[in-house]
């Protein structure tokens, strides 16, 4: 996928190696994390709360500095983005951080003075469609109008690398569908990568080509959707049927919860066109299923 | 690519973030700096009447330039230093240019007003220093406690710090001019290094400063912040909040739905939230005690007497005791808008007056607070007017009775948001028949108690009117439901 901004390559947008960041006085929230994003993937990022998704996303974005590890956005440390990479990035916030005492059309003034391209026809269509007073303070806008105006800014300059903090908490049914098919309509034909935090699940099965779960301050398995669906199932026997099991079919145990009377629970994911043998205790999971287990 | 558009999108900030909502205060100083200048130029000589306008232009440099540095840091927001091209960076020039303008001004203005010869690089050095000072404060604001503490530590380490002072005023003779340099650039670093680059440590700064700046500007509207809002200062609210919880516990535990006193005891507390009477004691308490150690500090340091001190700033105390003892009274109402949601709850809960008997109770609760400050801050200004000679202080107390009869019975169904308009009326109202009335006596020979006897005459049916009028009122909570 191809975009006159972005053309196409296989250099990450975003890569994450070995890092580790605590606060101050405070436990580790990133324990040695690994964490690679393509271009042209859209990845949405699952964990409970508390897990560290924010801080995550603030560490790939630069706002937080980790204590062990790099963080490369484009190829360039994190912490030392030039202007020209900083341009290619957009990040709606999970808490709104617009200057309150702009009204929007101000505040969409004020940032396109900084950046190089900005496509003021896609402003001025999502302003009208989202229904946003352009002349009514912001502090004076509802919440949701506030992650709507936030969202707006972030899309504005057409970025390469999306980064949204639970974009669509304080927006009802309607106002989540409309976000969504901007992201897909808008941001999916121009090859960008997006990462976005939720705990909505069903907004993940409709835009979210992969999912990355984090679970005790790494990301515990990231793989496409269709193949978590179609691949992962959930079997149920004694330990020993279950190690056999998972060695005849070349499966990757990714969680088991011990049974009563020496039985357990395997979470799996097999391999591409693996077969279930007959008699086996083995469930279909979907998405909620894997939320619990794997976070 | 020009950058024109982002210098300009970031000076106009300041006047694009204005507070619309109460246009009336900037209108005020506006006026205010008008007309003493018109006065100036009428009533002064002609050789000081043209320096009314020049100070004046200097206070409104001053006042332009500290406006744009705390909105060019507030701008300075962590995420957009980091994740927006070029922001931190304009931030920073814009300063600078900010600075340079500031310095230039008000270095021509100061020249104005005294043009000695060979004096403009000392002006020239001390404003720079100045506006740097100020954007500074804008970002410390404990700054500003220097300014009170240059005199007692000047005494103290003054015979310590004398051979360097020499030094430096023989190196500032020998070399003004690579000295005024040198300094200027020092002056310009400091006001870039005001600004930062995102990063842990700006974040947690920014979010302590907007966490003022909220609590500010929610003073501003009327709405009194929790004290654990004045971040940097948390620790040291912690021994307010165990006396306020236990004043709770004390309240919750005598609890009697069948005595309106105890009813309006726990409505009290949510009603008068942030602005209860023991908040509000408290605060006074922790004030007081820090003016005291302050003056007993200072007078110990310097050697001043207090005799001095009272004879020339009697009347200045007198008008802040008062400020202190009378202005939140007057406020108080304005805290109901604040607990509108849970008013409705509170009506709901057993033992809680309707209609008319709760729109008494509750202007009673307004009235007992506004009295016994009253009769305290009465007391206060007898022992100050004893001490400095000056009964005319007393004008200050009669002074505020026609405004609490206006201010304490309005009816709070039909109340609107407070704005900070709405916040420091009553205490500019305050003040000037204060005012009129220390003229009154003072200038035109009007006795006191005939002063206070026309007070009284208007506050008392004043008073008797609006209380009819706001027993008769719809039913007081939920405030702000028919405005």
């Amino acid at each position: 996928m191809t975009s006159p901004h972005f053309p196409h390559t296989e250099t990450p947008s975003a890569e994450l190696h070995g890092v580790s960041l605590a606060y101050p006085k405070g436990d580790l929230v990133l324990k040695g994390l690994d964490w690679q994003l393509l271009p042209g993937q859209v990845v949405g990022l699952l964990g409970r709360n508390g897990a560290g998704k924010t801080t995550l996303l603030e560490a790939l974005l630069g706002l937080r500095e980790p204590q062990a590890g790099t963080v490369q956005l484009f190829g360039q440390d994190a912490q030392l983005l030039d202007d020209a990479t900083r341009a290619r990035i957009g990040y709606v916030p999970q808490h709104s951080d617009l200057f309150e005492g702009f009204t929007p059309a101000q505040l969409l003034a004020y940032f396109r003075s900084f950046y190089p391209r900005w496509n003021e026809a896609k402003v001025e269509g999502l302003l009208s469609r989202w229904d946003i007073a352009r002349d009514k303070p912001i502090r004076k806008l509802s919440g949701g109008q506030k992650q709507r105006l936030s969202i707006i800014r972030a899309l504005a300059h057409e970025p390469d690398l999306l980064v949204l903090d639970e974009p669509v908490a304080s927006l009802d049914p309607a106002g989540r569908r409309d976000f969504l098919r901007e992201l897909v309509g808008e941001v999916l034909d121009r090859g960008a990568t997006v990462v976005f935090s939720t705990h909505i699940l069903s907004d993940l099965e409709r835009v979210a080509f992969n999912l990355a779960f984090m679970s005790e301050g790494r990301i515990a398995l990231q793989a496409p959707l269709d193949d978590l669906l179609e691949q992962v199932r959930a079997f149920t026997g004694t330990v020993t049927e279950m190690a056999t099991l998972m060695t005849r079919l070349n499966a990757q145990p990714l969680k088991r919860t011990p049974l009563e009377a020496g039985r357990e629970r395997v979470l799996a994911r097999l391999p591409a066109a693996a077969t279930v043998p007959v008699g086996v205790a083995v469930d279909r999971v979907n998405l909620d299923d894997l939320f619990a287990e794997l976070t | 690519m020009t950058h024109a558009p982002r210098y300009s999108q970031v000076l106009l900030a300041v006047w694009r973030q204005r507070d619309l909502s109460s246009p009336w205060g900037r209108r005020v100083i506006a006026a205010l700096l008008v007309l003493s200048a018109v006065a100036g130029l009428i009533w002064l000589p002609r050789e000081a009447a043209w320096r009314v306008p020049l100070v004046e232009l200097i206070v409104v440099v001053l006042g332009l330039w500290m406006a744009v540095a705390a909105n060019l840091l507030e701008q300075n927001h962590p995420t957009a230093a980091r994740t927006v091209p070029g922001h931190a960076r304009t931030l920073k020039r814009a300063a600078l240019l900010g600075w340079a303008l500031c310095t230039v001004l008000f270095t021509l203005l100061a020249w104005a007003l005294m043009p000695a010869t060979g004096l403009w690089p000392v002006l020239l050095l001390c404003s720079g220093f100045l506006s740097a000072f100020l954007l500074w404060t804008t970002r410390l604001v404990w700054l500003w406690l220097l300014t009170i503490l240059v005199s007692p530590l000047s005494l103290a380490f003054g015979a310590s710090l004398a051979p360097a002072r020499r030094a430096l005023a023989a190196l500032w003779e020998s070399h003004t001019y690579e000295v005024l340099l040198a300094c200027l650039l020092f002056q310009a670093w400091l006001v870039v290094r005001a600004f930062a680059d995102g990063g842990a440590r700006h974040q947690a700064r920014y979010a302590t400063q907007a966490l003022m700046r909220r609590s500010m500007q929610m003073q501003l509207e009327g709405k009194a912040p929790a004290m654990n809002a004045w971040a940097p200062f948390e620790p040291l609210t912690r021994p307010f909040v165990r006396i306020l919880s236990a004043w709770l516990r004390h309240v919750l535990d005598r609890a009697d739905n069948t005595r309106l006193r105890s009813v309006m005891a726990r409505a009290e507390i949510v009603l008068h939230g942030q602005q209860h009477w023991l908040r509000y004691v408290l605060t006074i308490g922790v004030i007081a005690a820090a003016v005291v150690m302050l003056f007993t500090v200072v007078l110990t340091t310097t050697g001043v007497s207090l005799a001095l001190v009272l004879k020339h700033g009697g009347v200045g105390m007198g008008i802040g005791i008062a400020s202190a003892g009378l202005n939140p009274g007057f406020t108080t109402p304005n805290m109901l808008w604040q607990s509108r949601r849970e008013q409705a709850l509170l009506q709901l809960l057993p033992g809680m007056p309707q209609g008319r008997a709760l729109n008494v109770a509750l202007a009673r609760l307004h009235w007992r607070d506004f009295i016994a400050g009253w009769l305290l801050t009465t007391l206060l200004l007898v022992a100050l007017g004893v001490a400095i000679g000056n009964q005319l202080l007393l004008c200050l107390s009669l002074a505020a009775l026609p405004i609490a009869a206006l201010t304490l019975t309005r009816r709070p169904a039909l109340m609107r948001a407070p704005t900070a308009m709405i916040m420091v009326a009553p205490s500019f109202l305050f003040l000037a028949l204060a005012g009129l009335l220390y003229v009154l006596a003072r200038d035109l020979g009007v006795p006191l108690w005939l002063n206070g006897l026309v007070t009284l005459a208007v506050s008392a049916p004043l008073l008797a009117w609006r209380w009819r009028r706001l027993a008769a009122a719809p039913t007081a909570l939920p405030a702000g439901r028919l405005a």
